[in-house]
């Protein structure tokens, strides 16, 4: 096949091509509609946030009145559905890895590496524990300077197989965490500041019979740890039958996504 | 958006839905999802349009946003698990047999190869052989170096092959690609 060839496949692919009912004017109105949206959502939650941070600090104080020696349980979380008070992203430590593509995908092995220690640890119940090697937006995807890498993790559980995502953002690459919940507009979305500076984001999202539980971890070196429990292992080329509901719990993908080995 | 703008984007906007979507097909092999692609590539760009407009070449930067849109989708599971090689029939009745079978025969191998190899591969030769960007252009809509472009190609081209070797194509294969 000669390049003229191949140009010509190509060409004759798209001869078939539908046709195209293209309104500039309604997409124009949709986009503007959408962004009426988003301004309103984060209206929204600014007064949400005022009304939890209410309900938390009434509990607080009455409990301090109450009994003298009690204290905030450690690792206790202050649960929004808007941003983060005084959480500022990207962080001032943040940390912008200039790595070379070898560098990226010896990273890549070793978060294979650690996300097969990590996972049994987290959910010790999972038996047939198998874990992708890491890759950026597409699978073999390495790239100089590239921040993102994930990779799946399949598992059997009584209930029936599933899977989980875990990735890693480097150098703030990602949405704030309350521009996250803005971006997760049709999910649940909780923000929950930790003792230690660092965020949890946790989204519940589902579509049809898809259910997909997100834990994302925001710590001070700009590193994000998105880590995504799903009720079917979508990452096969046959996808698993849907479970009634994620095998695992939010409490094991909090363990997951604050696992000081996932990092790059 | 002041009207001068929002006139300036419309004219772009129908401008480029076509080849758009034509791209977007090319990179994802089903109409439904490129129409989908194209649509959110033109709301995002119609978003940055202030600060776009003035760019020299703006097709590529909205082909840069639908390259990047196509991964993004690419990287949620549910769509990794719709991909999907097989070949429609739709056959066009108005063509000559002839020319139309050898078409069709050109059509599907190329598609079916095509959809084999990886995405960011795929895209290369995209851009390259289907839009006809130059290497730097290429590299302008991927964000890549020009020696990227020019290896993802080789090994895009090396891919094909051997997606067209595996389909049972060696005699395509045995007519190498012009460097």
């Amino acid at each position: 096949m000669s390049e003229q060839e191949l140009r010509d496949g190509l060409a004759a692919l798209v001869v078939d091509e539908p046709p195209l009912n293209f309104d500039p004017d309604a997409l124009m109105a949709n986009a503007d509609a959408a962004a009426r949206r988003r301004r309103t959502l984060v209206g929204v939650s600014g007064a949400t946030v005022v009304i939890a941070a209410a309900a938390v600090a009434l509990p607080i104080t009455l409990r301090g009145v109450g009994n003298p020696n009690a204290q905030t349980t450690p690792g206790a979380v202050v649960t929004t559905t808007a941003g983060a008070p005084g959480f500022v992203w990207p962080p001032a430590h943040n940390k912008v890895p200039a790595l070379t593509v070898e560098q990226v995908e010896q990273t890549a092995h070793k978060l294979q590496t650690e996300a097969r220690r990590a996972f049994p640890r987290a959910v010790p119940t999972a038996t047939e524990v198998g874990v992708d090697l890491f890759a950026g937006e597409a699978e073999g995807d390495y790239h100089a300077g590239q921040l993102n890498l994930n990779g799946a993790v399949h598992f059997a559980t009584a209930q029936g197989r599933a899977a989980v995502d875990i990735e890693v953002n480097a150098g703030a690459s990602t949405p704030s965490p309350g521009k996250t919940c803005v971006h997760e507009s049709d999910a649940t979305c909780k923000i929950m500041p930790q003792q230690d500076g660092t965020v949890l984001v946790v989204t519940r999202w589902g579509q049809d019979q898809l259910q997909v539980l997100t834990v994302r971890h925001f710590r001070p070196d700009g590193v994000v740890v998105a880590v995504s429990g799903y009720n079917a292992d979508t990452f096969l080329p046959k996808p698993t039958p849907y479970l009634p509901r994620i095998p695992v719990t939010e409490k094991q993908l909090v363990a997951l996504a604050t696992d000081k080995g996932l990092t790059m | 958006m002041k009207e001068a703008q929002a006139r300036a984007f419309r004219e772009f906007a129908v401008a480029n839905a076509g080849p758009l979507r034509r791209s977007a097909y090319l990179f994802c092999g089903d109409w439904h999802f490129a129409e989908d692609l194209m649509q959110a590539s033109l709301v995002k760009v119609y978003r940055a349009w202030s600060r776009v407009q003035r760019q020299d070449r703006l097709g590529n930067y909205a082909r840069q946003v639908l390259l990047r849109t196509w991964l993004d989708e690419k990287r949620k599971p549910w769509r990794r698990a719709e991909f999907s090689a097989t070949v429609p029939d739709t056959p066009d009745v108005s063509a000559d047999p002839d020319e139309r079978a050898q078409r069709d025969w050109t059509r599907d191998v190329v598609r079916t190869a095509l959809l084999a190899i990886p995405p960011k591969q795929r895209a290369v030769v995209v851009l390259r052989y289907f839009d006809d960007l130059s290497v730097a252009e290429t590299a302008q809509v991927m964000r890549c170096s020009e020696g990227t472009v020019k290896s993802q190609t080789a090994r895009g081209l090396d891919a094909l092959r051997a997606a067209l070797r595996a389909g049972g194509h060696a005699d395509l294969v045995e007519r190498k690609f012009a460097s």
